[in-house]
C-alpha cells in the first residue's frame, strides 16, 4: 500500500522556508515569491516585445505600462455583485447546454460498473473506492473542459458579448463570473456523484452471512480468563468468501477478517434456550485511520547512518530495505505523543516488506523486533524489544502497553513508564525495527509504521478525496476560460485538454527529455510510429536525423517548461488514501487547496489580460 | 422545390443504408437451427465457429468485454496498450488490486488475443505470486493466474494452447514450486477453485469428483488435475483434425496435423500428459503415501506406453511413432544383412578403409581405454561414430559391388536409407523426451523392491530423527543393499537428478554412523553413486574402512560397472539400441564426475 511517495509533511513544513518543502529549501512560498516577479517579468517582456512591433519602441511601451495600471484599477475594482451576475448568466448557460447530461452518464457507467469490476478481488472496498473517484475525476475534468471552452468564444463569435461588453461590467468580472458559474454548475453535480458514488461503495460492499455450523469450545485453557471464549463456528459463503467467528461469555463475539472486514457476532437465546447467533453488517473496510507519521532515518549493517536502505533490485525505489542479523535498522522518529491522547497504550501499525535472499522457513514469517527509546540525547532508555513475525500486504498492530519493561545502559531490564521514560521532553518518540534474521531483509518507506490515533468518519474522508476532485475541475475551468478568451472554441479545448495531459504526464516528458525513456521527441516518434520503427532502433547518422533530433530537444524543453509551470494533477489524486482507508491529513489538503487557489487566480488573471487586448469590439 | 431538394436527400440516404445493410446481413447472419437442421448463418459467424469464439452463440456474449470494445470506437489496440502500460506501472507500485482488475480490463478489450491471456496468467502465476512472502498469499496468486486462464476459456472455448496452459500451471507450478508441499496441500482442500475447474456456463473443465483426479486422502491432486487438462487438450486437437478434415475451407491438411497444436510442438504436449501421472508418483514418493505409489507407477507406465504408440507430427511432415524405432531397427537389419548377401565381406573393407585414412588425433583417441580420455577424445570419439558408418549407397556405390545387382540393390538401399532417417528423427525425438529413462524408471519402480526400498529409506529417516539409531541403520543397510541391485540391473536410472533422493539418504546414513561412531562399510553397494555425486557437489569421498579382505570390498567396487549395461537390461528391448551406442559413448553419469573430480584435485593442489 502506498499512500504517499513524497515525504509526508505539514501545511507549514512546505510552505515556509526550512523544511524540506521544495528542492531549493527554500519552502513553497519562497518559490512563489521567486516565481512570481521572474514570470511576470518575463511575460511584461514578450508583450512589450509584441507592442513594439505595432506601436513602434516608445509607443510599445505606454500602451503595455497603461494595460497594466488599467488592469491594477481593474482588479481592485472588482465588485462581486457583477461578479455574481455574469456567474448567474454563466450558469443559466451551462444549464441550456444540457450538461445534466454528465450526470446521466455517471449514472448509467454506476449502473453497469459491476460488469467491470474484479468480483474475486481480495480488497473489493479498494476496488470500489478507486473506480469511483477515478471515473468521476474524468468525468469532472471533461465537464470542465467543456463548459469552459466553448462559452466565451461562442459568445464573440454571435457577438452576444457586445451586450455584456457595453454594460458597465469589467473584463476581469467576465472572466471570474465565467470561472465562478462554471464551477458552481460542476459544484452541484460533483455533489450529486459524490452521493451516487457514495451509496454505490455502500451498497456494493453490504452482504449478509448466516451462520453455517458452531460448535462450544472445550473449557478454556486458563480458567482465570475473565470473559473466556464459548463458540466457535463458521458462516456461510457470500460474495465469495466465508468466515469463522468467535464468542465469549458475554455474547458478543467476531469473525475473522476476510477480504479486508468483518463481522460482528451477537449471541442470543432462542425459546427453547438454545443459542441463536445474529452476524451484523461488514465493518473494517469503510475506513479513515489518522495515522501519526514520523521522520524515518535508517542504520546499516554497522550501525551507522545511512541515507535510505539497501535496493534489493526492485525497480521501485520508494521503499529502503534493511539486512537481518546485523545492526542494521529504521528508526522513526515521531512528534506530539501526549499523554493526553495515548493515556493507556500506544498503537502502532506496521506494513512492512520481506526480501529474502534464501527460502528459509516456508511456513512462517521473517522474525523481527520493535522497540520505543528516546530520542533525547542524553537519556539512553529503551524499552525491551518485541519480536513479531512479518506479514507482508496487510497491517499489523503492535499495542506498546503505558507501563512496560524499559532497558537502561546497564542492560537491565525494569519497570517503566512510556511517558516518564522513553518519550523526550518536547514529546518526541523513537520507534526501531529491525529484522532479526540473518541475510533476510525488510522494507519499509516512511508512511510505513506510524502511530494509529483516533479514526475519522469515512463520510468526512471520502468528502475530502471528492475536494481533490474538485480542485482539478476548478483548475481545468479556470485553464479553459483562460484560453478561450483569446482562442476560438475547439482550439481552446484541445490546449486545455493538452495542458491536462501534460499536467498529468509530466514525468513522462521530462523522462523522455533526459532519455530516461526511449523512443524520442514528437517529430522523431511520428517517424518511428509511420516506419514502424522499433523504440530503441537506431537512427541511420544523417544529417536530416540530426536536425529532427535538435527539433525535437527544442519542442521537449518546451513541453517540459509547460508542464512544469501547470499544475501536476496528480498530486491532487487523493484517491489511494481513500481506498487503502487513511485519512487525507490537514497539510496535504490544506496544500492542495493554496495550490489550487492559486492556479486559479493566476489564469484568471492571464485570462482577463488577454480579454482586456483583444479588440472585440471591433 | 427546396423541400422536395431535402426529400430526395433523405430518400438517398435511407436507400444507401438499405444497400449497405444486405452485405452486412450476409456476413453477419446468424446460424440457425431449424427442423430440417442447422443452417451455417454468414461468414463471419462461420469463422466464429470454426474458430470456437464464445461470441458463437448469442447468449454467451459478455456484455461488459462487448461494451467496452464498442466504448472504444475502433481505438481499442491504443486503449489496451494504455491499458497494458499501467499495469505495468500498477506491477511496479506493488499495487497489485488494481493489477488484477486492469489485467481483466485488457482481456476484456481482446479477449480473443490468445498471448495476453497466457502472458497475464504467466505474470499473475509466476511473477506477482513470488512477490509475496506468506506461502498462502503466493498460492492464491498463483490460482488466480489459473483462474485467469479459465476465464480465458470462456471466451475462447477449447483453445489448446490455453488447456495447455492451465495443465501446465496446474502441474508445474503448483507441484513444483519450492513451497511444492504447502501448494499440494492447499491444493487439495481449495473447494472454490476445484469447482472453478469444472465445466460452468457452456466453458470446458474437468470432473473433479471423478476417480481418476483423487489422489492421498481422496482428495483432487493437482498432478492429476493437470494430466486431465492435457488430455482435455489432447482432444480438442485430434477432434479439430477430425473437423477440419471435414469443412472443405479450411486451409489445414488433415487430422492431427501440426497446425492444430497452435505452435506447442505436438511432442512435448503429448509428452506432457504421461509426465504428469510420473510427476504425481514421484511427489507421492517424497511425500511419503506408499499405499498409493503402485497403482501411480501403473498409471504412469500405462501412459507413457500410450505416449509411445501415439502417432506424433513433425515438421518434416510425416508422423511417427517414439516406440516403432526397434521394429526399424530389425527392418534395417534385415535390409542391410540383404545387401551383404551380394558381396560378403564388402562392409567390413569399406569400415577398413574408412578407419585407415582417420587423421591420426582421432586414431589416439580411438586407441585410449575409457578411464584415460579426456572430454576432447570423447567428443572426438562422438566425430568417429559418425565417420565409420556405413550407408548402404556406399555398399552399393563401390567398386566391387557386382554389377549385375546394383539396380535392385539401389532400390533396397533407397529403402534403408529411408528407414535410416526415420530411425534418426525417432531417436532424436526420443532424446528431446529422455524417453528410454522414463520407460525403465516406470518399470522399475513398479517394482515390489523398489517400493521396499522407498519405504526402508523414509523409515529410516523416520527412526533417524526418533534417535534409534540401531533401527534406523539396519534399515537404511537393508533399502541401500535393494538400490544397490536395482542399479546394477538399470544403470541409466543412477545419474540422473530423481535418485538424488537416494543420495541425500546416504547422507543420513553417513550421520547416523557418525553419531554411532562407526567407520563407513568398505562394501557399501552405492559406493560408486554416492561418491560421484559427492564429487559433482564437491564433497569429500566417502571414508572407508579399512578392510584387510580385498575379496570383500571387490564387488563394491564394480557394483556398478558401465560394462554391464546391457546385461540386466535385456528385460526391455530398450536397451538393445544403447548397447550398441555404449560401446563408444561415455555413460553420462561417470563423465561429469570425473570431471568434478579433476577439478576437485586441482583445488586441493592448489591449497
Amino acid at each position: 500500500m502506498v499512500v504517499d511517495e513524497l515525504e509526508l509533511l505539514s501545511f507549514f513544513e512546505w510552505l515556509l522556508p526550512g523544511g524540506d518543502g521544495s528542492e531549493m529549501k527554500i519552502g513553497a512560498l519562497g518559490v512563489f515569491l521567486l516565481m512570481v516577479p521572474a514570470l511576470s517579468a518575463a511575460v511584461a517582456f514578450v508583450c512589450y516585445l509584441f507592442s513594439v512591433a505595432r506601436h513602434g519602441p516608445a509607443e510599445g511601451f505606454y500602451v503595455v505600462a497603461r494595460t497594466v495600471a488599467a488592469g491594477v484599477t481593474d482588479v481592485s475594482n472588482i465588485s462581486p455583485r457583477r461578479v455574481w451576475a455574469m456567474a448567474r448568466l454563466a450558469i443559466n448557460e451551462a444549464i441550456r447546454r444540457r450538461v445534466l447530461i454528465v450526470v446521466a452518464i455517471f449514472m448509467l457507467v454506476l449502473l453497469f460498473a459491476g460488469w467491470f469490476l474484479d468480483s474475486s478481488s481480495e480488497h473489493p472496498a479498494r476496488l470500489y473506492i478507486s473506480f469511483v473517484l477515478t471515473m468521476t475525476t474524468y468525468l469532472a475534468l471533461a465537464l470542465g473542459l467543456l463548459l469552459s471552452t466553448f462559452s466565451l468564444p461562442t459568445d464573440i463569435k454571435n457577438k452576444t458579448i457586445h451586450t455584456i461588453l457595453t454594460k458597465p461590467v469589467r473584463q476581469v468580472e467576465i472572466v471570474l463570473g465565467r470561472i465562478l458559474g462554471f464551477v458552481a454548475v460542476g459544484t452541484v453535480m460533483l455533489v450529486v456523484m459524490g452521493l451516487g458514488s457514495y451509496l454505490f461503495v455502500r451498497r456494493g460492499l453490504s452482504h449478509t452471512h448466516t451462520v453455517e455450523s458452531f460448535e462450544r469450545v472445550e473449557a478454556a485453557t486458563d480458567g482465570q480468563a475473565e470473559n473466556p471464549l464459548v463458540w466457535r463456528g463458521t458462516c456461510t459463503s457470500a460474495d465469495r468468501h466465508s468466515h469463522t467467528f468467535e464468542v465469549n461469555q458475554d455474547g458478543q463475539g467476531q469473525t475473522d477478517i476476510q477480504r479486508g472486514h468483518w463481522h460482528r457476532v451477537v449471541q442470543k437465546s432462542d425459546r427453547d434456550g438454545q443459542p441463536v447467533f445474529s452476524i451484523g453488517p461488514p465493518q473494517g473496510w469503510l475506513q479513515a485511520r489518522v495515522p501519526i507519521y514520523g521522520g524515518l532515518q535508517f542504520r546499516d549493517r554497522n550501525g551507522q547512518a545511512a541515507k535510505k536502505g539497501i535496493n534489493v533490485g526492485k525497480e521501485w525505489d520508494y521503499r529502503g530495505y534493511i539486512e537481518g542479523g546485523s545492526q542494521a535498522a529504521a528508526i522513526w522518529t515521531f512528534r506530539g505523543i501526549t499523554e493526553q491522547a495515548f493515556s493507556k497504550q500506544l498503537s502502532l501499525e506496521l506494513n512492512l516488506r520481506v526480501f529474502r535472499s534464501f527460502k528459509g522457513e516456508i511456513e512462517r514469517g521473517v522474525l523481527g523486533s520493535i522497540y520505543l527509546s528516546n530520542p533525547d540525547a542524553g537519556v539512553a532508555m529503551r524499552s525491551a524489544p518485541i519480536s513479531f513475525e512479518a506479514k507482508e500486504f496487510s497491517i499489523d498492530e503492535i499495542v506498546f502497553g503505558r507501563s512496560l519493561d524499559v532497558i537502561e545502559r546497564d542492560g537491565i531490564p525494569r519497570e517503566g513508564d512510556i511517558f516518564k521514560d522513553l518519550v523526550s521532553k518536547n514529546g518526541e518518540l523513537n520507534v526501531i525495527v529491525q529484522c532479526s534474521e540473518r541475510a533476510q531483509y525488510f522494507g519499509m518507506a516512511q508512511g510505513d509504521v506510524y502511530v494509529r490515533s483516533a479514526d475519522a468518519p469515512f463520510f468526512v474522508n471520502f468528502l475530502k478525496g471528492y475536494i481533490g476532485i474538485w480542485l482539478q475541475m476548478v483548475m481545468v475551468t479556470a485553464f479553459g476560460v483562460m484560453f478561450s478568451t483569446f482562442l476560438n472554441a475547439a482550439v481552446a479545448m484541445l490546449t486545455t485538454f493538452s495542458c491536462v495531459i501534460l499536467g498529468f504526464r509530466s514525468e513522462f516528458v521530462s523522462d523522455i527529455r533526459t532519455g530516461d525513456l526511449e523512443g524520442g521527441g514528437p517529430i522523431e516518434a511520428t517517424i518511428r510510429l509511420l516506419t514502424q520503427m522499433n523504440l530503441s532502433g537506431e537512427f541511420s547518422d544523417q544529417l536530416v536525423t540530426k536536425v529532427v533530433q535538435f527539433v525535437d530537444q527544442g519542442l521537449l524543453l518546451l513541453m517540459s517548461f509547460t508542464a512544469n509551470i501547470l499544475p501536476n494533477y496528480n498530486a491532487f489524486d487523493t484517491t489511494d488514501y481513500v481506498a487503502y482507508g487513511f485519512d487525507i491529513y490537514g497539510g496535504l489538503l490544506s496544500r492542495n487547496l493554496t495550490i489550487g487557489l492559486v492556479y486559479t487566480l493566476s489564469a484568471a488573471l492571464v485570462g482577463y489580460f488577454f480579454l482586456k487586448t483583444r479588440e472585440v469590439a471591433a | 422545390m427546396n423541400q422536395n431538394a431535402t426529400v430526395t436527400r433523405k430518400a438517398a440516404y435511407i436507400g444507401t443504408i438499405a444497400v449497405l445493410l444486405i452485405p452486412l446481413f450476409w456476413l453477419g447472419q446468424p446460424p440457425v437451427t431449424e427442423q430440417e437442421g442447422r443452417r451455417p448463418g454468414g461468414l463471419l459467424s462461420q469463422v466464429r465457429e470454426r474458430e470456437e469464439l464464445a461470441q458463437a452463440s448469442l447468449g454467451d456474449i459478455d456484455p461488459a468485454s462487448e461494451s467496452m470494445r464498442l466504448v472504444t470506437l475502433g481505438m481499442r489496440g491504443v486503449a489496451a496498450n494504455i491499458l497494458w502500460s499501467k499495469a505495468h506501472n500498477y506491477k511496479v507500485r506493488e499495487d497489485w488490486d488494481n493489477l488484477a482488475a486492469t489485467l481483466n480490463q485488457i482481456a476484456k478489450l481482446q479477449p480473443n488475443f490468445i498471448s495476453i491471456w497466457e502472458f497475464q496468467a504467466h505474470n499473475l502465476s509466476y511473477n506477482i505470486s513470488a512477490e509475496f512472502d506468506d506461502y498462502r498469499h503466493r498460492y492464491r496468486w498463483v490460482t488466480r493466474g489459473i483462474r485467469y486462464l479459465l476465464e480465458g476459456t470462456e471466451y475462447n472455448r477449447s483453445h489448446p494452447r490455453l488447456l495447455w496452459s492451465i495443465g501446465w500451471f496446474t502441474g508445474q507450478k503448483i507441484g513444483l514450486a519450492d513451497e511444492k508441499l504447502q501448494y499440494r496441500r492447499l491444493f487439495r482442500v481449495d473447494d472454490e477453485f476445484h469447482a472453478d475447474m469444472r465445466p460452468i456456463r457452456g466453458r470446458t473443465g474437468i470432473d473433479m469428483d471423478s476417480f481418476a483426479v483423487l489422489g492421498p486422502g481422496r482428495l483432487p491432486d493437482n498432478w492429476l488435475a493437470s494430466r486431465l487438462w492435457f488430455k482435455l487438450g489432447q482432444e480438442v486437437i485430434l477432434n479439430r483434425g477430425l473437423r477440419n478434415d471435414i469443412h472443405s475451407i479450411t486451409t489445414y491438411q488433415g487430422k492431427d496435423n501440426i497446425t492444430s497444436y497452435y505452435g506447442k510442438s505436438p511432442l512435448i504436449y503429448h509428452s506432457n500428459v504421461a509426465m504428469a501421472p510420473i510427476n504425481y508418483a514421484t511427489a507421492l514418493e517424497e511425500e511419503a503415501h506408499f499405499d498409493l505409489l503402485l497403482s501411480a507407477w501403473q498409471l504412469a507406465s500405462d501412459e507413457w506406453e500410450a505416449f509411445g504408440n501415439r502417432q506424433i507430427p513433425t515438421t518434416w511432415g510425416v508422423n511417427l511413432r517414439l516406440n516403432e524405432l526397434e521394429d526399424l531397427y530389425t527392418q534395417n537389419q534385415a535390409i542391410v544383412s540383404d545387401l551383404e548377401q551380394y558381396k560378403p565381406g564388402l562392409r567390413e573393407e569399406i569400415l577398413k578403409a574408412k578407419r585407415s585414412v582417420l587423421p591420426a588425433e582421432l586414431q589416439a583417441a580411438l586407441a585410449k581405454p575409457d578411464n584415460e580420455r579426456t572430454m576432447m577424445d570423447w567428443g572426438n570419439i562422438e566425430m568417429i561414430k559418425k565417420l565409420l558408418i556405413v550407408l548402404p549407397q556406399e555398399m552399393v556405390a563401390h567398386a566391387e559391388f557386382p554389377k549385375a545387382h546394383r539396380v535392385k540393390a539401389r532400390a533396397i538401399a533407397q529403402q534403408a536409407s529411408d528407414l535410416e532417417l526415420h530411425a534418426e528423427r525417432i531417436e532424436r525425438y526420443r532424446s528431446i523426451v529422455n524417453y528410454e529413462y522414463w520407460e525403465t524408471r516406470c518399470d522399475v519402480e513398479q517394482l515390489d523392491t523398489t517400493l521396499r526400498a522407498r519405504r526402508l529409506v523414509h523409515e529410516g529417516e523416520q527412526l533417524l530423527d526418533a534417535t534409534k539409531l540401531e533401527e534406523a541403520r539396519a534399515a537404511f543397510e537393508e533399502a541401500f543393499v535393494i538400490w544397490g541391485d536395482i542399479y546394477k540391473r538399470y544403470p541409466n536410472l543412477m545419474g540422473d537428478v530423481t535418485s538424488e533422493d537416494v543420495y541425500h539418504s546416504t547422507l543420513s546414513y553417513e550421520r547416523l554412523l557418525n553419531q554411532l561412531d562407526l567407520p563407513f562399510p568398505a562394501d557399501f553397494p552405492l559406493m560408486e553413486m554416492a561418491n560421484s555425486f559427492r564429487r559433482a557437489e564437491g564433497l569429500k569421498e566417502l571414508d572407508v574402512a579399512d578392510d584387510p579382505d580385498p575379496a570383500q570390498s571387490a564387488p563394491s567396487s564394480d557394483a556398478v560397472p558401465a560394462s554391464d549395461a546391457g546385461s540386466g537390461a535385456s528385460t526391455n528391448g530398450v536397451e538393445k539400441k544403447t548397447d550398441g551406442v555404449q560401446e563408444l559413448t561415455p555413460p553420462p553419469t561417470e563423465k561429469q564426475p570425473a570431471d568434478g573430480q579433476e577439478k576437485q584435485t586441482g583445488e586441493r593442489q592448489d591449497r
